[in-house]
């Protein structure tokens, strides 16, 4: 760039291109860390799913079962640091947002050690990809958040409605078959939960990330 | 009467860089170079000359083995830019 005479109009792109550039490297970074965390946690679930399924009936593992999802902190952190370029700027509301992330993540983690209750987790993620979504005036993060929401409702309608229903159904209470694994009603209870959990993430953080990420790569 | 135009912030790179800070925390002189398209060395001289405004400041630091230069603006360099601004609008108001 050399010095030489400009009109206002000129001086006005340049303003417009450099701030929205800038803008454009903080989001595409905002949607890495909602690609790093969604995958993580989905990983997590998986492995949960798979714990349960083999570990059925074996009541002394449950807290092993449970396990993984309490990791996803760890882990997410570490593939941050391995996934994440060098991060050379930080965006104006990026302090905002990791003190929201803080206290949701420390709340959602007593809240699942304590009650293992998948709908408060569900709707404290959601609140947080909600949240991110208006602080960086991100409309399709927001309507990510929105959508988790509706989806987040899945999980008290399986529990107050479809599981009571089919309860009352023959078989419901006797362990089912599914090749070669025999699962009790408590665990297929869980895992129907978890897959819920796993959708609801994908909506919230990897639909979102995805989005931000070819919204910007594409500018 | 035309708002008379801040020298300091009426320099095509300067004015990037004011930009750029503007919408960020803080930036690194790697993320400055690239967003500006500006020689290190330019470079170097133009945020010397907006640290000695008051309108950024300059933190040096190491990561790693690596020196490092983190740039930010200021409070007073972000009332200049948007006065800037505002000088550059009134401009083109009255067709300039």
């Amino acid at each position: 760039m050399e010095n030489k005479k400009m009109t206002a109009e000129q001086q006005l792109n340049i303003i417009s291109t450099a701030i929205n550039s800038s803008h454009a490297y903080t989001a595409r970074n905002s949607g890495r860390q909602l690609l790093t965390w969604g995958y993580t946690m989905i990983v997590m679930l998986a492995i949960e799913i798979i714990l349960q399924i083999l570990l059925d009936g074996n009541w002394q593992y449950f807290n092993l079962t449970s396990i993984p999802l309490f990791l996803t902190p760890i882990f997410a952190f570490i593939a941050t640091k391995v996934i994440r370029k060098d991060n050379i700027a930080t965006a104006n509301n990026s302090k905002s947002i990791k003190t929201l992330w803080s206290v949701i993540g420390i709340v959602a983690f007593i809240v699942m050690l304590i009650t293992a209750h998948y709908f408060t987790f569900a709707l404290l993620l959601t609140m947080g990809v909600l949240s991110t979504g208006l602080i960086m005036k991100e409309r399709s993060t927001t309507i990510c958040g929105i959508v988790g929401l509706v989806a987040s409702s899945m999980i008290p309608i399986y529990n107050f409605v479809i599981k009571p229903r089919f309860a009352q159904m023959s078989g419901w209470d006797v362990k089912r078959e599914f090749g070669p694994f025999t699962i009790t009603p408590a665990t297929l209870n869980i895992i129907n939960q978890e897959i819920m959990l796993i959708i609801i993430v994908m909506i919230l953080f990897i639909v979102a990330g995805h989005i931000l990420n070819h919204k910007y790569n594409r500018k | 009467m035309f708002k008379e135009l801040n020298p300091i912030l009426h320099s095509e790179l300067r004015l990037a860089v004011m930009s750029v800070l503007l919408s960020v925390e803080s930036a690194d002189f790697v993320f400055l170079r690239e967003q500006t398209g500006a020689t290190a060395g330019n470079l170097s001289v133009q945020i010397d000359k907006l640290q000695k405004a008051g309108y950024i400041t300059i933190e040096k630091g190491f990561k790693g083995k690596m020196p490092r230069t983190t740039c930010s603006i200021t409070e007073e360099g972000v009332a200049a830019f948007e006065e800037y601004v505002a000088a550059l609008r009134s401009y083109i108001g009255k067709g300039i």
